[in-house]
């Protein structure tokens, strides 16, 4: 050693001996890694153009950032633990787009990915390390529900612990679950209790597989029809997003995750953007025919920051949009009308739409916009048996409870609970601006006209009924102005339209600055995930 | 040679108005028709240029999802 310099490096680790142990744990991981459930079983999956649980990590991680936990879980019955590495659920921790974030997967190569007591350790064990590091959990789910006959009889469900971590979540961390292929086990279960949930077209969310329900029922029953995409975006509302391809479930939850902070104690992360400057377009967006319909997306995509726009739920309840997006590079969540659809008219479905998104703002510090243009509650024998009444005063204790910065803007109209359930009125919100164009009233002035002068319009018929109706209603239309909201302080200012962007930034910078993520009430955050 | 465009109903209602003919030239933007649903006047406007082949007439009712136009 004596000829060799001082300043020799030091040797390479692989010139060091590796102990029998660690070389004999280092191959039981890499073949736990690469052969899964069996090498077969992997390379079937790639043939049919799926991926498999670690693939969808890979997808999801900054590369080489994951670090697993359980690596080594195996089957509960000794009997099958050969070949069980995972036990059917993958599951760790690494980085998204540089932050922190913890990932679990359904391994279809071992056991389908059924859920069992070994596997149900481990990835509630992940979430709760999500959960305490506070950081989002992220789940790929396409398990066929729970190991049978493991998990029959008394002992075995006895010692269960039910819905597991998930269920005991008080929103201290995101959760997102992404429905990639047959689901009708934990992770459809745990879809529930999550704040975002994405579904790949093909793949099934359902309580039962068709075959049991056939079993027991004798109904027959396709899975598409049961539980797939179309029926979850546009009937049930239980995701908030379907997309078509691999590639855009991974861009949908990246893309959500970045609107929200790593957890309920942080604000959410702010990006460079331009100062928002006036848009003009706004003046002309709203028609002043107060009967005529429009998209309100123009209105937000007017708002938001140059493609930072990201709508949820957006087939269901679609008389209400719900909208995460960037005003002067802050996040935000956005409650709109969407005078397109029935009018603008809230519904019992639109009311749970707007329940579960506040909710989810609320817990995680993002500041609130409502846009109001609506006629009010949708009336009807249907929407009374929906239960309009409890959903529309669900929606209004959310609301009350609401601590995160808040601002209401009456674009057009604003009537009856409607007003308040779209946020309106001063105790509601931090700033209450109408545009010229806001109307307000407990009743709109044409069914108004029609119930304080039911008598006298009955009394005319045809045309000169049509018309006296008509000047009625412009009678009582007068005293729904902006102006007269604004002359006993029910709105705080009536703005120029085209100044909405700007105004929005310059209110949140304040409120912003004066909000406290950590020792605020933090009522919503125990609320229900789904309704 | 290019497929043309579907424009479909946003929503279920009434053709209230059409706002061109068929064989007229359409820019981005334009409304082809005016729908009524929920004594709400909902325009429909064409997400592309290019001509348009109307399919319905004032006083159709139409379902969601129903083609109004194509165009292209």
């Amino acid at each position: 050693m004596a000829d060799q310099p001082d300043t020799a490096a030091p040797a390479a680790p692989s010139a060091d001996p590796m102990p029998e142990t660690v070389a004999d744990m280092l191959a039981r991981g890499e073949r736990a890694r690469a052969e899964m459930g069996g090498a077969a079983r992997v390379a079937a999956i790639h043939a049919a153009g799926g991926l498999t649980a670690r693939d969808w990590i890979e997808r999801l991680l900054d590369p080489g950032s994951f670090r697993e936990i359980g690596t080594f879980v195996q089957a509960d019955r000794h009997d099958q633990r050969n070949g069980t590495y995972g036990d059917g659920k993958i599951g760790g921790h690494g980085r998204l787009d540089g932050r922190p974030v913890s990932v679990g997967a359904d391994d279809l190569t071992v056991k389908a990915g059924t859920d069992a007591h070994g596997n149900k350790r481990r990835s509630d064990r992940v979430f709760r390390q999500a959960m305490e590091r506070g950081n989002p959990m992220v789940y790929f789910g396409q398990a066929a529900g729970s190991r049978i006959p493991d998990i029959l009889g008394s002992e075995v469900m006895s010692r269960g612990a039910g819905l597991g971590a998930w269920l005991h979540r008080g929103r201290q961390a995101p959760a997102v679950m992404a429905i990639v292929g047959r689901s009708y086990g934990e992770s459809s279960f745990n879809s529930a209790l999550s704040d975002f949930v994405v579904q790949l077209r093909g793949a099934t969310l359902a309580v039962t597989s068709p075959r049991v329900i056939e079993m027991a029922t004798a109904e027959q029953i396709t899975e598409e029809q049961l539980g797939g995409v179309d029926i979850h975006n546009e009937r049930t509302g239980q995701i908030d997003l379907a997309v078509d391809t691999p590639e855009e479930v991974i861009a949908a939850v990246r893309d959500f995750l970045s609107y929200l902070p790593s957890n309920s104690r942080e604000l959410p992360p702010r990006r460079e953007a331009p100062p928002p400057v006036p848009a003009p377009q706004l003046r002309s967006l709203v028609p002043e025919e107060r009967r005529r319909g429009y998209d309100m997306r123009k209105v937000l995509r007017a708002l938001a920051d140059e493609g930072q726009y990201l709508e949820l739920k957006p087939r269901f309840g679609r008389s209400v949009l719900t909208v995460l997006a960037r005003i002067d590079g802050r996040p935000v969540g956005i409650v709109a009308s969407q005078p397109m659809v029935q009018g603008g008219a809230m519904t019992p479905e639109g009311c749970d739409k707007i329940t579960r998104f506040v909710c989810t703002m609320d817990s995680f510090n993002v500041p609130l916009v409502f846009l109001a243009d609506t006629p009010g509650f949708l009336v009807g024998t249907q929407v009374e048996q929906n239960k309009l009444l409890h959903k529309a005063v669900l929606l209004s204790q959310a609301l009350f409870n609401v601590k995160v910065p808040r601002l209401t803007f009456i674009l057009r109209k604003a009537y009856g609970l409607a007003y308040f359930a779209m946020s309106g009125g001063t105790e509601a919100s931090a700033l209450q601006c109408g545009w010229p164009t806001a109307e307000i009233s407990f009743m709109d002035p044409e069914v108004a006209a029609n119930v304080v002068y039911g008598a006298e319009l009955a009394a005319l018929e045809g045309e000169a009924r049509t018309q006296r109706g008509a000047e009625l209603a412009a009678e009582l239309k007068r005293g729904t102005s902006a102006y007269e909201a604004a002359a006993a302080m029910g709105l705080d200012e009536i703005i120029d339209p085209a100044d909405t962007p700007v105004i929005i930034a310059e209110w949140l910078e304040r409120l912003v600055a004066n909000y406290d993520p950590v020792n605020r009430p933090r009522v919503l955050s125990s609320w229900p995930t789904c309704f | 040679m290019p497929v043309a465009r579907e424009i479909r109903s946003e929503i279920t209602g009434m053709v209230v108005k059409t706002q061109v003919a068929t064989g007229e030239v359409v820019a981005v933007g334009d409304i082809i028709a005016i729908i009524e649903s929920m004594k709400m006047e909902i325009p429909v406007e064409t997400p592309v240029g290019g001509v348009c082949t109307l399919v319905v007439s004032e006083g159709d009712t139409i379902l969601e999802g129903d083609l109004i136009a194509r165009v292209g």
